[in-house]
């Protein structure tokens, strides 16, 4: 009978006290692997909005990581609107009506307008035009949670580093003309099992608020690991024309002096919306460098240029989530290193505890064995194997816990802070440690009563 | 020439007393044990004679002299070595029998066979249950089984590393009259079959006259004449 094996009997000796320290231990482990698992989820999805194909958003007056959390993440409260000719400063001359280039349109390559307030099945529905995934790129920020890691542990810069254009997992973009053509992202086609073709009806302002006329899903998005991902687009041509959407005209006389729509009559006859009657809830920018000046000067001087008029702010997405990162996920990180390492503690003294009681219970045991001629080494190895067993059997049984626990709240977490977790959810380099560290507690606990046992009396216990 | 199975040389064993006086336990000059010998060591409780049995078997180690288990001077081995000598060459039987109650009839020879040098055998440690009639309880643990068949399976544990003698203390001490000649039959019997020597300590006249050759502790431990 092997060392092992005699430890493994002395745990089925005391399964009920093995049990419960094991199930202990395991609580302990599923806290630690949740909270590891969501602090991990959190952080790889803010990170995986730096990777945006803009790097500017102007929106209203007011908080800028407002307008960031609402633009990038579709989360949070919805902001105001700001006004179409707004929008249309950041233009050049063909994209406008009266030809004339707007004021910033020398300073930007790409302007998307997105407009919010809807919502169909719990996800945040975007106006948009089809610049948004013609014009556009993703992930140039950095690479997921797994590819840092995996990029730190080969020494090299993380894959995925580099932009991608959108690609679409079925169909195609909407056209401009398509005033009632959708995309989803990959999560809500996937949680939603929508496809290419199936109609869909957004709800205005709540998911139990009016319903407006059904958009056709002309595309699927293929999988981004952005908040993208969770996000409905729908061409904003017909966004406008929902009930409630249009901006109200003070007199008749004022919209029938309207200038014409910037877009053409849709496909199957509709009539856009006049300009006078559009806003726009934020719009993304991708500035280019000015002659002589380097693109982050260019970038400054259109910030500034924004933020001194009255029409509205244009806020840094990479800047807004490093504060916040800095002010609520790296404190939140903390925060549950300090609860998670107070659970390690208790979990170890659950340890201690439990193997002080066998090695008490047990020392005429151990004076028995060592009669029959067990080393002193052989008992300290038994003690310390029982306890590993223990902890490792606790560990894989509250990692297993830890991933149901995520999934169980993954819903309640994406409402909440719109990111997503589930079963399969995971913080890999942390969870890898994760055996080793109980091995090392597990013997770090066990050695006081593992050296009890090695230093027992034999002639005394005998009688 | 054969050596002896246990040989003891002006081996002495005090201990010191909470008061600080030392009290002399063992001061033997000379005690030997041939091989296939069964004797029964006598001696008045307190006599030293569980110390003695510890002594030989390594679990305690003498003040001065010297002590022979099989040809190997066990006085100048380390512990570990000590330990494996006590695993491979001796069989110890308990007055308690100290079976490991987590463990069944047959796991309790083979936790035995585990320390010993040769690898745990599960067919040979069945095989010495059968021979002390147990190969039907080989499965059970200790509490399921009635004394008599207790000290039975400390008898097969004691053989489990093919020891060239066993020691048993006090074996019958826990057990009534009619169960006594059933242990020393079993103990004497076994170990002629298996020719192993075989040293028993009893304080019984009637269990010590069941052995051919009866020793009196007091006899040869010139230290049990200070507190006899």
């Amino acid at each position: 009978m092997s060392l092992f094996g005699i430890a493994w009997r002395n745990i089925r000796q005391r399964l009920l006290t093995s049990g419960l320290t094991a199930l202990s231990l395991a609580l302990g482990v599923a806290l630690v692997v949740a909270t590891l698992v969501i602090g991990n989820v959190v952080t790889q999805a803010f990170n995986s909005g730096s990777g945006l194909g803009y790097n500017m958003i102007v929106g209203s007056k007011g908080s800028p990581l407002q307008l960031v959390l609402n633009s990038v993440y579709l989360i949070s409260k919805p902001i105001e609107n700001i006004s179409w000719g707004f929008y249309e400063e950041f233009l050049p001359a063909p994209a406008r009506a009266d030809g004339v280039a707007g004021r910033f349109a020398g300073s930007v390559r790409t302007a998307v307008p997105i407009c919010m307030g809807d919502y169909f099945k719990g996800f945040r529905v975007v106006g948009t035009n089809a610049a948004y995934f013609d014009g556009l790129t993703y992930g140039g920020g950095g690479a997921s949670g797994f590819g840092r890691w995996l990029g730190r542990l080969v020494g090299r810069p993380p894959a995925g580093a580099a932009p991608k254009p959108f690609a679409f997992a079925a169909g195609r973009n909407f056209r401009n003309d398509e005033f009632f053509g959708g995309v989803l992202g990959a999560e809500v086609a996937a949680s939603l099992g929508l496809d290419a073709g199936d109609l869909f009806a957004p709800t205005h302002g709540a998911d139990d608020g009016l319903v407006h006329d059904p958009f056709t899903v002309t595309g699927v998005l293929a999988r981004t690991d952005t908040p993208v991902d969770r996000g409905v687009y729908v061409n904003m041509e017909g966004f406008y024309l929902q009930e409630g959407h249009a901006k109200p005209v003070e007199a008749a006389a004022d919209a029938a002096a309207a200038t014409p729509a910037p877009q053409a009559s849709a496909a199957d006859g509709h009539a856009p919306l006049p300009r006078e009657q559009r806003e726009v809830t934020a719009i993304l920018v991708e500035t280019v460098s000015l002659p002589g000046l380097p693109a982050e000067l260019t970038a400054m001087g259109l910030r500034t240029a924004i933020n001194e008029g009255r029409d509205g702010q244009a806020a840094e997405p990479i800047r807004e989530i490093s504060v916040l990162l800095q002010l609520f996920v790296r404190p939140l990180e903390l925060l549950l290193l300090l609860v998670t390492t107070l659970v390690v503690i208790v979990s170890a003294i659950g340890i201690l505890v439990s193997m002080v009681g066998s090695s008490l219970e047990r020392t005429r045991d151990v004076a028995v064995m060592r009669a029959l001629g067990a080393r002193r080494s052989h008992v300290l190895a038994t003690v310390l194997i029982e306890a590993v067993l223990l902890a490792v059997g606790g560990g894989l049984v509250g990692w297993a816990l830890g991933h149901v626990i995520v999934a169980a709240i993954g819903p309640l977490i994406t409402t909440n802070a719109g990111v997503s977790a589930s079963l399969l959810s995971s913080a890999p380099a942390a969870e890898l440690l994760l055996v080793p560290f109980l091995i090392a507690l597990a013997i770090l606990a066990a050695l006081l009563p593992a050296l009890a046992a090695y230093r027992t009396d034999v002639a005394k216990w005998l009688g | 020439m054969p050596h002896p199975v246990i040989e003891l040389e002006q081996v002495k064993k005090a201990f010191a007393m909470p008061g600080g006086e030392t009290v002399a336990v063992l001061d033997i000059d000379r005690f030997v044990l041939e091989e296939r010998d069964q004797v029964a060591l006598t001696g008045q409780s307190g006599s030293g004679k569980s110390t003695l049995l510890h002594v030989i078997s390594g679990i305690m180690r003498p003040d001065s002299g010297r002590v022979w288990v099989d040809g190997h001077d066990l006085t100048r081995l380390g512990e570990a070595a000590s330990d494996r000598l006590r695993a491979d060459k001796l069989g110890l039987v308990f007055q308690q029998f100290n079976l490991l109650p987590g463990f069944t009839a047959l796991e309790n020879v083979l936790v035995a066979m585990s320390f010993g040098s040769g690898k745990p055998d599960r067919w040979r440690a069945a095989d010495l249950l059968a021979s002390v009639g147990l190969s039907h309880r080989l499965d059970h643990k200790p509490a399921e089984l009635s004394i008599g068949q207790q000290q039975r399976v400390a008898v097969a544990r004691a053989l489990a590393n093919r020891p060239r003698v066993i020691l048993a203390d006090e074996p019958t001490a826990s057990i009534d009259t009619a169960h006594q000649d059933q242990v020393i039959d079993l103990l004497t019997t076994t170990c002629a079959e298996q020719d192993v020597a075989l040293l028993v300590v009893t304080h019984a006249p009637e269990v010590a006259a069941r052995f051919p050759k009866q020793l009196r502790l007091d006899d040869f431990n010139r230290a049990a004449v200070h507190h006899g």
